[in-house]
């Protein structure tokens, strides 16, 4: 049986190793970028590469899952070699588990290559990463699922995604189409939705002042927000005002008339001379006094970014759970539907 | 006389349309049947099921003592070349028949050597170069090698010319006794099953209508002319398939256990395609009842 899922396997696997070639000469030819955690930090060109190296790690699990795992049983089925192959002595589960060990096991070695090489060109600039650049933080969004364990595992995700469509649809060109819209909406949904969750979030709250806390526009837009300083190396989830009793709020009424207040007239409409820069930060800080006073907190939910490996861990988890729920799901599909 | 193959209610239902229903089936060991039928009719459902492609919606079959597909015992006692008689278009002659040794533990490597060598096929070729009876040819020796109790043919000639028709049916019938292997083998052409065949199995509309050994059926039907006459009048024994009548004359088929002893009627023998299309034409056939069990 597995001479026959090589076999069937070959010209995937040479696909797919000749990509890895190519990225892999680009990135040793273009050499290890030189950065500087002083400004500029790094070169527009390095920069390039960084980010295309890491979109190349978010590609290579979609193209596992649309090329290797969505073909796997519709081909068979649209030119009808599953009548052939499933009618040796070799029952259909054991010929499914066996290409989906194969298959599983071949992907983690292509993600695992690529990861590597991306992690050892990328490690210059991965050691100066901070919130403000010259890049992002291993635990920012976009970094965290390019680096680390988790590709491996969005990889077997996808692999086992393209088996199910597969198994579903028996059709090759739909099922590759729905693996990759699925595949990009699920990361889309679990970076959003299950990561910041995975582990509960580190919660703080603060007191305001006026030296360091903002008071502006969320965007473009009012209404105005508060915000207290973000807590370096981390990932933010949220900013958000409470009352006394912990319950989120917006800022109180009076809040904005007291930080800007309309100083050119008084009550009267007469005009007023203008107050002085020591006047304007008294008054400011009176503001802020009135609403720590008043039991206004700022509640600030972040993961900081030494937690990397412990998001990493669980991430994966979540993903390789689901990967084997599918291929359960394939599996018994595969026994019981298709004729 | 063991079954190779015993069906008792057999149904197979696919969405709203039953592909087959109430099937009642005894085929005994060592034979070489013929499943007829038009097309539509059911056969490829019925071979599907006996292979274990399928699971039935109703009743049960037996295949070589077991529950097809059941398991690897039970695969490797039966061998089916399905419809179109599929094979991996990117595959070798040589790599096909790598296949059939890595999957079935009782591959008997020589014979599909000496099969291929002797069809005159060069191993080195991809099967997606082949023509359609050499195809056809590589299937069936992937399906003889494996060494099944039970060989299970889908309409394997239906897409080969004349030529090719006949010599992979000479082809088969010949390794089919050197083998000793029990074959079912649907068609639609009446012919090619009286070439190969002594047992028949006709299905219309889903459903078994004639079953028996040929020669039995045979003899069993005749072609009787005589005056015009009103057939509800024949002995009971008689059981009338068709009847036609001109002005002075009625010429009826039946199927009778005892001779016909009437004067009255000229008895004709009657061949097989007129047997299978007699059924085929049969109002009653269509209907609700147990199949005939000519034999006993």
């Amino acid at each position: 049986m597995t001479w026959l899922t090589l076999r069937q396997f070959r010209l995937s696997a040479i696909s797919v190793a000749a990509l890895l070639t190519v990225v892999a000469a680009v990135l040793v030819v273009v050499g290890r970028p030189i950065a500087s955690p002083e400004p500029p930090g790094l070169t527009p060109d390095y920069s390039t590469y960084y980010y295309m190296a890491i979109i190349a790690l978010y590609l290579l699990p979609a193209i596992i899952g649309a090329f290797w795992g969505a073909p796997m049983i519709s081909r068979e089925v649209e030119n009808g070699t599953h009548r052939l192959v499933w009618n040796q002595s070799v029952t259909r589960t054991r010929w499914l588990l066996n290409k989906m060990g194969i298959g599983a096991l071949a992907a983690v070695v292509a993600m695992g290559l690529l990861s590597v090489l991306v992690m050892w060109w990328s490690s210059p600039i991965d050691t100066i990463a901070t919130e403000n650049g010259p890049a992002g933080l291993p635990i920012a969004p976009m970094v965290f699922g390019a680096r680390g364990v988790v590709p491996l595992a969005y990889a077997i995700f996808a692999f086992a995604l393209g088996i199910t469509a597969s198994a579903l649809l028996r059709r090759t060109v739909p099922a590759i189409a729905v693996t990759l819209v699925v595949f990009t909406a699920f990361q889309v949904m679990t970076l959003n939705l299950v990561r910041p969750n995975l582990i509960p979030p580190v919660r703080e709250t603060h007191h305001f002042a006026s030296g360091t806390s903002l008071f502006h526009y969320a965007g473009s837009e009012s209404p105005y927000q508060l915000r207290v300083p973000d807590p370096t190396h981390s990932w933010v989830l949220e900013q958000q005002t409470v009352d006394r009793a912990g319950n989120p709020v917006q800022f109180p009424a009076w809040f904005g008339g007291c930080v800007f207040p309309d100083v050119s007239t008084d009550n009267l409409g007469a005009r007023r001379t203008p107050e002085t820069a020591e006047e304007s930060v008294k008054r400011r800080d009176e503001c802020f006094d009135r609403l720590n006073a008043e039991g206004y907190q700022q509640l600030v939910s972040h993961h900081p970014n030494s937690r990397f490996w412990a998001l990493q861990g669980a991430e994966s988890a979540f993903y390789l759970v689901l990967a084997a729920l599918l291929a359960w799901f394939a599996l018994r599909w595969t026994r019981r539907r298709i004729s | 006389m063991t079954a190779v193959l015993r069906a008792r209610g057999l149904g197979k239902r696919y969405r709203q349309q039953w592909a087959l229903s109430d099937c009642a089936l005894d085929i005994p060991a060592g034979r070489v049947v013929g499943l007829v039928g038009p097309n539509g009719a059911g056969k490829s459902t019925l071979l599907s099921l006996a292979a274990g492609m399928n699971t039935p919606t109703t009743g049960e079959i037996e295949v070589c003592g077991g529950k097809p597909g059941s398991g690897p015992d039970q695969l490797a006692k039966v061998g089916f070349v399905a419809q179109d008689t599929p094979t991996y278009p990117g595959l070798t002659i040589a790599e096909h028949l790598r296949l059939g040794a890595a999957l079935n533990p009782r591959w008997d490597a020589a014979l599909a050597r000496k099969r291929v060598e002797r069809l005159g096929l060069d191993p080195k070729k991809r099967a997606g170069q082949l023509s359609g009876g050499q195809r056809a040819q590589l299937a069936l020796t992937i399906g003889i090698a494996k060494r099944p109790e039970l060989l299970l043919l889908d309409e394997p000639v239906a897409a080969l010319d004349p030529l090719a028709r006949r010599g992979f049916l000479q082809d088969l019938m010949e390794t089919v006794a050197e083998q000793g292997v029990s074959v079912v083998l649907s068609s639609h052409l009446v012919t090619d099953v009286e070439r190969v065949c002594d047992y028949l199995i006709t299905l219309v509309s889903s459903r078994v209508v004639l079953a028996g050994d040929i020669e039995d059926l045979l003899a069993a039907h005749h072609r009787l002319t005589g005056p015009r006459r009103d057939p509800a009048t024949l002995p009971a024994d008689q059981h009338v398939i068709t009847a036609s009548h001109t002005d002075r004359q009625t010429t009826l088929l039946v199927r009778a256990e005892s001779p016909i002893i009437d004067p009255a009627w000229t008895v004709g023998k009657v061949g097989l395609e007129d047997l299978v299309l007699a059924y085929l034409e049969s109002p009653d056939a269509a209907t609700p009842r147990p199949a005939l069990e000519v034999l006993r």
